[in-house]
């Protein structure tokens, strides 16, 4: 029985120095990340070819589905789209126009545009399993061109940047995560702010004064100024604002364009540099 | 270090890249926008059961430690959470003896709860997060993480038992109100 009590109190040491070291590890890491990243890089490796195979599975179980078994109500479903598609391509003409005309423009004034994205399609094969975190592991890494901090995007819309690279797979940190922050612009108003993560499927647009106009439905395009994203990718749209009596600041909610909780493909832009020339060839990045 | 020792350890270790890999890729992958049970928590509390020694609180420690790994942002904040559950579930397993079901449910998930409280207070002061609403989250989120753990601890727990034909440690005479002490 004497033994008993030694073992508790051994116990007890031990747990209170692990816990300690866990304690320092975190310090350490909060500090230099690359330790952390090194150590994700190692893991995600390590889990990728199970994640990649579970992948193909859902995808082919997911095809299965959309192409055979869900197919009720497809051709009212069809009639919908043509129509809206009518719609559509008749809009698509008018804008056309309006895109010749902003080129000819452009020319007589003698700006030139060289916005065009150049990129990887990588596929989600998993995401972080803690709650708080908000990450996603992708299929490409740096044996396909892909570095730490380059954007990535779904459809024009922004996903997320990636944060660290293995040969073969990527982790990009999400933009509702907690640690994200992205520099926007309000699309009508050009009301410039930070747009950070706020976890679960919300992001939080600060900075924005309280005298500023905003309104529910305004659209937040990335302002190129962070030198990640390039200028005019949709960020998301203001779904609630609050000007406060006392506060500098607006507190703006935003609803991120992308769903990020369905996300299969995405792409990574390898060329984060585009730039738009102004005016007499002065050149912003 | 025995050669059972070892063979415990290799097992759980490899049980902790198990319940990474499910429950980041299987589960959080088909169900993005669903709660999902804490494997690694779950994983955490039958060592504090059946392992509540010094090799339990190592182990613990690395487990925790595999699920920072797969992360990817801090390491370390999951490792002491599990060292923190794992000290405070080993010390009452040693006073108590538990062999029902619903006391293991219930351990799992105050151990949730206590893993992820732990864990948010050094995620939220080492990466120095402006805001932290924790209510809404704390309610929607992590009570149903506890509860969807609860739940599947019985089944999870027959598996452990099995895998290491493993009975639990015996301890004191203490009661606690809705757990039996077992013969052995």
């Amino acid at each position: 029985m004497a033994a008993a009590p030694t073992n508790r109190v051994q116990v007890a040491v031990a747990t209170f120095a692990l816990f300690c070291l866990a304690l320092f590890l975190t310090a350490y890491s909060a500090k230099n990340p690359a330790l952390a990243r090194a150590g994700s890089v190692l893991m995600t490796e390590l889990l990728s070819p199970g994640q990649a195979l579970y992948g193909g599975f859902r995808r082919s179980i997911s095809g299965v589905w959309t192409g055979y078994i869900n197919l009720i109500g497809v051709e009212a479903e069809n009639n919908r789209i043509r129509e809206r598609l009518a719609t559509l391509e008749a809009e698509n003409s008018a804008l056309l126009e309006f895109r010749h005309e902003n080129q000819r423009l452009r020319g007589v004034l003698g700006i030139l545009d060289s916005t065009e994205l150049k990129g990887v399609v990588a596929s989600v094969i998993a995401f972080d399993p803690s709650n708080w975190e908000r990450t996603a592991v992708i299929d490409r890494g740096t044996l396909s061109g892909l570095q730490p901090g380059m954007a990535v995007i779904h459809n024009n819309g922004v996903v997320g940047q990636v944060i660290s690279s293995g040969p073969s797979t990527s982790r990009v940190l999400l933009l509702t995560d907690h640690a994200s922050g992205i520099d926007a612009l309000v699309q009508g108003s050009r009301t410039r702010g930070v747009v950070e993560g706020f976890g679960e499927r919300q992001c939080k647009l600060r900075y924005v004064l309280a005298d500023e106009d905003l309104k529910v439905g305004d659209r937040l395009i990335t302002s190129g100024m962070d030198g990640v994203f390039p200028k005019g990718l949709l960020i998301g749209i203001v779904s609630d604002f609050k000007r406060t009596r006392s506060g500098l600041f607006q507190l703006v909610e935003v609803r991120p364009s992308v769903d990020l909780a369905r996300l299969e493909n995405v792409l990574v832009v390898t060329n984060p540099g585009v730039s738009v020339t102004d005016v007499k060839g002065t050149q912003e990045k | 270090m025995s050669v059972g020792s070892i063979r415990k350890s290799v097992i759980v270790l490899v049980l902790g890249f198990i319940a990474v890999f499910v429950q980041g890729t299987l589960l959080r992958g088909s169900f993005p926008s669903m709660v999902v049970p804490d494997l690694v928590c779950i994983l955490v509390v039958f060592l504090s059961f059946y392992e509540p020694g010094l090799l339990g609180a190592f182990l613990a420690f690395l487990v925790g430690l595999q699920f920072d790994l797969a992360s990817g942002v801090l390491l370390g904040p999951r490792a002491g959470s599990s060292v923190a559950v794992f000290g405070f579930l080993s010390s009452l397993s040693q006073r108590i003896f538990v062999e029902s079901g619903t006391a293991m449910m219930f351990a799992v998930f105050i151990s949730t709860i206590v893993n992820f409280a732990v864990y948010m207070i050094l995620v939220v002061e080492f990466r120095h997060t402006q805001e932290v609403v924790v209510s809404d989250f704390f309610r929607l989120s992590v009570l149903g993480e506890a509860t969807l753990s609860a739940l599947i601890t019985p089944l999870i727990f027959l598996v452990l038992r099995r895998l290491f034909s493993a009975r639990p440690t015996s301890g004191g005479s203490a009661n606690l109100s809705g757990l039996s002490r077992s013969a052995r």
